[in-house]
């Protein structure tokens, strides 16, 4: 009798190509997705790296009185169209910095205008053909230099591109999300803990989750006009401030939190109540020391997920009026302000050249910030596991 | 040896919405003795279990009606504070579940939440010793106190929530089938450590291991359905049962 | 090992171990009374006895709360089936020694004349003291000493056996030759053929022990 071996079967090489086949399939998918994403950040990368750079002319520059007064003096005509207005307006501070240059006539290195600034990246430009021999000759005569781009970091919204920046969208984007995290984090939190450890189970309690669960999926331009409805016109709040922005998107960030937190409050096994129960502890102890402790990472990651994502949110805030032109950082949550969205939003529509490379510079250092914040959810949430 | 009468239950009944799960019972548990109380899957003996530090108030949907007396107080008055019931009727239960932090902080949390202890304090440490001495767990734990108490074994956690419930000095100590999730050798320890227990503690255990049950316990209980058919000592319930239906339980003549 | 059930199996083992004590003590004293032909000693040997029956019946419901309370295996189990059978034949061993006390004390009443047979008597005695002795030591033997104690005690039995035929023959001699003196005789027989059947019980008992020690099966 033939001694069949049962373990090998030419049958199943079908299902296993079947197999194979699924498994390609999904792998290709996910390859188009990255292929996708690598597309759009070399896009992005691409288009950012001439902001890094901008370009310097070293040209006599005359400090006194009249020429602080009327910038425009201060430097030799067939300049002015080659020299930052923007920049020659703040030499007021810088001679307040350097007073030792009052009254004297100097070679200083000042920032060049925009359109200088593109020739010499070789971008499309508004120069005449007389202008550019000068800059030519600047160049030659070794008067121009490319120097890297602090202005971007260090100044406000302006409408001259080469003297634009994010600070003070991203002091705003920072005074916005503290106050959305100050109102949204300890209500929410407490919400949730109400709902999953004290509320009894009934169908009111039921009603309520559903409706939570529901507000998390609302558009959020439309708590832009809840935010303007209720904050700006019913309390009177100052529009463009962190302050109603904050709370708009503290409002959008509710339910995310208060969902996030339930999750992780039904983590936490059952039994360790029990024994706290067992033991003769009070409701409040036992949420206070056993149960919080440890749904706390998974509070934390769901907040800082909804922080990252509130921080990307443009539209509420277009609403309630953060759009507008913020030449300076706000100094308190009532000044007026904008946020790093809403910067690239109004630098997206400009018509200078120079603001397509500042704009994709912007959304860089937005992404940045975002993928850090979910970076840091994770490492949190990783540390933090308990193995049951 | 006088038996004191330590809970008496005087015809208890209970309900899960329609459904009784308590039919009228009646039973006296005696002081410094081990109660168990055994029965086939679904007979009552945790839900009556769970009456005595009144942990079923924590359900929905709960009726009960009857008394039982602890020390000849009713513990379901309407002045009783539930907290301090379960201050003095412990608990220990099927999976071991301490809290996941020291061990240390396991035992040491109810008593100071209770105020019986103040926190660092020399009496604290004391306490923690004694009750872990008392556990049989303080040789394998006095080197890792400050290790948490969810990095011992199953039969180690197991002695820490008994630890973590004698420490807080009750009067009763109600085990819910506290061996069944545990192998043969923590099994036998812990049992063990019941017979030394009972000396300063009334030990009533739920226990789905009639042997268990024949091995430690002084009083037996047999339930079926709700009902108390009958309750004895454990030498008189094993020899030679009184109701039939016991007989057929212990012989394995029953479901 | 569970406390409670280490406590019971060492009481029981410590309550046998006493009744064959009294037994043998009480034997000994009869014993006594038979060679120094003094009746007291068969009255107060007569006393030890009145309880063992109640002593044996307990230890006999002892045995069983320990069986059901504890479902005992092995060694522990073959232990505790032994000594349920040991009490019964310690009761009986209790009630062979009781018929010779009353024999004695009648004899010495009687002043029955056993100078003949007074020596082989004498060592039928010592015999069979020697192998209630052997049983005693069988309760606390280990796996090794019973192997000894096995010997001695079946060497002993075939020792009775032998003597009890030279006795027979020798009472009935004593029997031909004073005819009027037969009754008594043959109640002094009687309860030398009691002596007889307490070796045969005493091996009985050290093989049960056996059995507990080493296993096998029960063959008695």
């Amino acid at each position: 009798m033939k001694n069949e071996n049962i373990f090998i079967d030419p049958q199943l090489q079908k299902r296993h190509l079947k197999s194979k086949i699924f498994k390609l399939f999904a792998f290709s998918s996910l390859l188009v997705a990255c292929l996708f994403l690598v597309w759009f950040l070399s896009d992005m990368v691409n288009r950012a790296i001439p902001a890094v750079k901008n370009n310097w002319i070293q040209i006599e520059v005359t400090y006194n009185e009249t020429t602080i007064e009327n910038p425009r003096k201060s430097i030799d005509k067939k300049y002015r169209k080659i020299a930052s207005k923007a920049w020659l307006r703040d030499i007021r501070f810088y001679v307040e910095k350097h007073p030792e240059l009052l009254d004297t006539t100097t070679l200083t290195w000042v920032l060049a205008d925009d359109q200088v600034d593109q020739y010499i990246k070789g971008h499309n430009n508004r120069l005449k053909s007389k202008q550019k021999k000068i800059v030519d000759n600047l160049q030659e005569s070794g008067k121009l230099e490319s120097r890297f781009n602090t202005i971007f970091f260090t100044r406000g919204d302006s409408k001259h591109p080469e003297y634009s920046g994010l600070l003070s969208a991203t002091v705003g984007t920072i005074l916005t999300l503290l106050v959305t995290m100050a109102f949204a984090f300890p209500i929410g939190v407490m919400t949730s803990i109400y709902l999953e450890e004290f509320a009894p189970k009934n169908r009111f309690t039921e009603f309520i989750e559903i409706n939570i669960n529901n507000l998390a999926a609302i558009p959020s331009i439309l708590f832009g006009l809840l935010g303007l409805a209720v904050f700006i016109t019913l309390f009177g709040m100052p529009r463009s401030s962190p302050l109603v922005g904050g709370l708009t998107l503290g409002l959008m960030t509710l339910p995310i939190i208060i969902v996030s937190s339930r999750a992780a409050l039904r983590t936490v096994p059952d039994s360790i109540r029990e024994a706290g129960y067992g033991l003769g502890l009070t409701k409040w102890q036992i949420v206070k020391d056993h149960v919080l402790p440890l749904a706390m990472p998974g509070i934390l990651t769901g907040s800082i997920i909804g922080l990252a994502q509130a921080m990307g949110e443009t539209a509420p805030l277009i609403i309630v009026g953060m759009i507008a032109f913020i030449p300076d950082s706000p100094t308190s949550i009532t000044d007026a302000a904008t946020v790093l969205p809403a910067q690239i939003f109004t630098w997206a529509g400009m018509p200078e050249t120079a603001y397509i490379e500042r704009t994709a510079a912007a959304i860089l250092v937005l992404l940045v910030i975002l993928i850090t914040l979910n970076a840091i959810a994770i490492y949190l949430r990783k540390k933090y596991e308990i193995k049951w | 040896m006088a038996k004191n009468i330590k809970v008496s239950v005087k015809e208890l009944n209970l309900w899960y919405g329609d459904k009784q799960a308590l039919k009228n019972i009646s039973i006296d548990i005696y002081e410094n003795k081990i109660t168990a109380l055994i029965g086939p899957s679904g007979c009552g003996k945790s839900t009556f279990l769970r009456c005595i530090n009144r942990m079923n108030d924590l359900i929905n949907n709960v009726k009960i009606e009857g008394d039982i007396l602890i020390d000849s107080h009713d513990i379901y008055d309407n002045v009783v504070d539930v907290v301090a019931v379960r201050k003095n009727v412990g608990m220990v239960f099927q999976r071991p579940n301490p809290f996941p932090k020291s061990i240390y902080e396991n035992v040491a949390y109810a008593p100071r939440m209770h105020g019986m202890v103040k926190k660092g304090s020399k009496e604290e440490q004391e306490l923690v010793e004694k009750s872990l001495i008392s556990a049989g767990l303080w040789n394998e734990a006095k080197d890792v106190l400050t290790q948490p108490g969810t990095s011992l074994s199953g039969g180690q956690q197991q002695r820490l929530c008994i630890a973590r419930a004698i420490a807080i000095k009750p009067k009763v100590i109600l085990m819910d089938e506290p061996t069944s999730a545990l192998d043969p050798i923590s099994t036998e320890k812990i049992e063990n450590l019941m017979l030394s227990l009972k000396k300063e503690y009334t030990i009533i255990i739920v226990t789905h291991n009639m042997q268990q049950a024949a091995r430690v316990a002084d009083m037996t209980a047999f339930f079926h359905l709700g009902d108390l058919i009958e309750y004895d000592k454990t030498s008189k319930i094993f020899v030679e049962p009184s109701k039939k239906k016991t007989e057929d339980y212990i012989t394995g003549r029953y479901g | 090992m569970l406390q409670n059930y280490k406590k019971n199996l060492e009481k029981s083992k410590e309550k046998i171990i006493n009744l064959a004590g009294d037994i043998y003590d009480a034997f000994k004293l009869s014993f006594d009374g038979f060679e120094t032909l003094d009746a007291t000693k068969s009255n107060d040997a007569k006393k030890m006895l009145k309880d063992i029956n109640n002593r044996a019946n307990k230890i006999d419901n002892e045995i069983i709360k320990t069986l059901a309370l504890f479902s005992p295996e092995a060694s522990d189990l073959r232990v505790l089936i032994s000594y349920l059978k040991i009490t019964n034949e310690l009761s009986r061993i209790g009630d062979y020694v009781r018929t010779h006390t009353k024999t004695i004390k009648v004899q010495i009443a009687n002043e029955l004349d056993i100078s003949v047979l007074k020596q082989n008597a004498t060592a039928f005695h010592q015999s069979t003291l020697k192998s209630l002795q052997a049983t005693i030591e069988s309760l606390d033997a280990n796996e090794d000493s019973i192997d000894m104690i096995y010997r001695k005690v079946n060497v002993e039995e075939s020792k009775c056996d032998d003597i009890f035929s030279i006795l027979e023959k020798n009472i009935l001699e004593q029997i031909c030759s004073l005819p009027e003196h037969a009754g008594e005789y043959i109640m002094f027989l009687n309860s030398l053929r009691k002596l007889e059947r307490i070796s045969d019980r005493s091996v009985t008992i050290v093989k049960l022990n056996y059995f507990a020690l080493k296993g096998g099966k029960i063959r008695l």
